[in-house]
């Protein structure tokens, strides 16, 4: 991997010790303020309850006007889109600094066997998708050629690394988060595992060291990040497939996988969609196969403040499902098309990783 | 596609103007840690180089003309900054008397 100069490194890990001070010491203060105001016990009593996405809106109307009582929730708000701003502000300067090393890295190392990459040109992206800048990414996932060596060598391990952002929590470790929520998995015996949504190499990746034999499969609509995978997963022998589709449709055979892993996925998909996708994840999962999905909590599993946090992240973070996708109810969705043996759990504080798993049945 | 990530049309701290002056203090502060991590790399590499001594480096105490240009340049940037807000005009007597202001 390529290293960043100076300025850039140092720059994206100022962003990284900012953000983490702002989820840890101005968030902690913004819990206790939070807790003495007068309305806190009663928003966090009505916070349990599932309801529709408009009763959603209006409860998280109430509770943000309390939660923003607090100074250091405003700062740590300020904080955190200035961070999100700054991650591509410097690390794209920093990534193109080093276009010429990363570029005969990737000829040196670029793979000679392309059949486990397919890339569909004519596919068409989704309306709800195309022109979408995720995260505040200009341009979205397919908007830089080098977004891979940008995340891989700036904003992971600089920021995204030291956590704090979205659903997750401060000093968390998320390559471990992302194996134990594989462990989820009941079943062992695997044979074959699709991942909607893979992005890149990430997810699968962990599959292949919990199920060294299985067949790996991922699906994405974005090229950037297939390509992305299939480089990495060529260059450590990880023997995955990737596939440009979109996971409301996919070229697997019904009754052909064994187990379907979802991760971080439906926050970024109209809740119309995620039904759609469990629909046909559910065709493709063999009778006794098994899903599991790892996302953002529901509000109803959080308290008020998180509720607020999380809601944020649409019109902040450029993420403009997180609040429905949020306002659903993913178990009861997934019992409604079939499965059974359905839970929902989370596996650390603040509800993150919030699990769903569930079985087709036999 | 523009690739053009618009700045947020309303403030978080209030008052967009009170954004502004969070931005560019913000901005500084990333400036003025970019620099203190050079300045210790520097060091580091210097010493390693056996051109400076780190612990002789913090030791020293400024004396005679060195002493002066540091205070010349501290008071300097103090009057820059700190008299910002309450300056209420600027003449070309002063300005060239800053001629040798690093
Ligand atoms: C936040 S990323 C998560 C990537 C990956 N699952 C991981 O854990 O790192 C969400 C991914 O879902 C993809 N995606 C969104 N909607 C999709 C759809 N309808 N079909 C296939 N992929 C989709 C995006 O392109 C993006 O790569």
């Amino acid at each position: 991997m390529i290293t960043l100069k100076q300025r850039g490194r140092a720059g994206l890990q100022f962003l990284g010790s900012l953000q983490h001070y702002s989820s840890s010491v101005l968030r902690d203060q913004a819990e206790a303020d939070f807790a003495a105001q007068p309305e806190a016990a009663n928003l966090a009593e009505e916070f349990n309850s599932d309801v529709g996405p408009s009763v959603w809106r209006e409860r998280l109307g109430r509770a943000r006007e309390v939660v923003e009582r607090s100074k250091a929730y405003r700062y740590n708000r300020f904080y955190q889109r200035w961070v999100g701003e700054q991650n591509y502000i410097r690390a794209i300067p920093a990534t193109e600094a080093r276009r010429a090393e990363w570029q005969s890295l990737v000829a040196a190392k670029a793979p000679k066997d392309h059949s486990r990459l397919q890339l569909d040109p004519n596919l068409e992206m989704p309306s709800w998708y195309d022109g979408v800048e995720w995260h505040l990414e200009p341009g979205g996932w397919d908007g830089y050629d080098l977004t891979q060596p940008m995340f891989m060598a700036g904003i992971g391990p600089h920021v995204f690394a030291l956590g704090g952002y979205a659903a997750v929590d401060v000093d968390c470790n998320i390559r471990e988060q992302r194996a134990r929520v594989v462990e989820q998995f009941r079943k062992r015996d695997m044979k074959r595992i699709y991942e909607p949504g893979c992005g890149g190499a990430t997810t699968l990746g962990v599959c292949r060291q919990q199920f060294p034999d299985a067949e790996l499969i991922g699906g994405d609509l974005s090229p950037a990040l297939l390509r992305g995978g299939h480089f990495i997963s060529e260059m450590l022998g990880l023997d995955i497939t990737f596939r440009q589709e979109d996971c409301t449709k996919v070229a697997e055979r019904d009754n052909s996988v064994d187990g379907v892993i979802s991760y971080a996925l439906h926050h970024e998909m109209p809740p119309a969609v995620t039904e759609k996708t469990l629909r046909e994840m559910f065709r493709i999962l063999t009778p006794g196969g098994e899903m599991v999905i790892n996302d953002p909590p529901p509000f109803r599993a959080v308290n008020p403040l998180q509720a607020v946090v999380l809601d944020w992240d649409t019109d902040n973070r450029a993420e403009p499902y997180f609040s429905a996708a949020a306002s659903i109810n993913l178990a009861k969705m997934m019992r409604e098309i079939g499965f059974v043996d359905v839970e929902e759990y989370a596996l650390e504080k603040r509800g993150y990783p919030w699990v769903t798993r569930g079985r087709k049945p036999s | 596609m523009s690739r053009t990530v618009e700045r947020p049309a309303r403030p978080y701290l209030g008052q967009m103007e009170l954004d502004d002056v969070m931005r560019m203090n913000t901005e500084l502060l990333a400036e003025l840690w970019i620099l203190r991590d050079r300045v210790t790399v520097l060091e580091h590499m210097l010493e390693e180089k056996k051109v400076v001594d780190r612990k002789a480096l913090s030791d020293f105490v400024p004396q005679g003309e060195l002493a002066k240009e540091l205070e010349r340049e501290r008071s300097a940037l103090v009057n820059r900054v700190a008299g910002a807000p309450h300056a209420k005009s600027y003449d070309f007597e002063t300005l060239a008397k800053q001629a040798e202001i690093g």
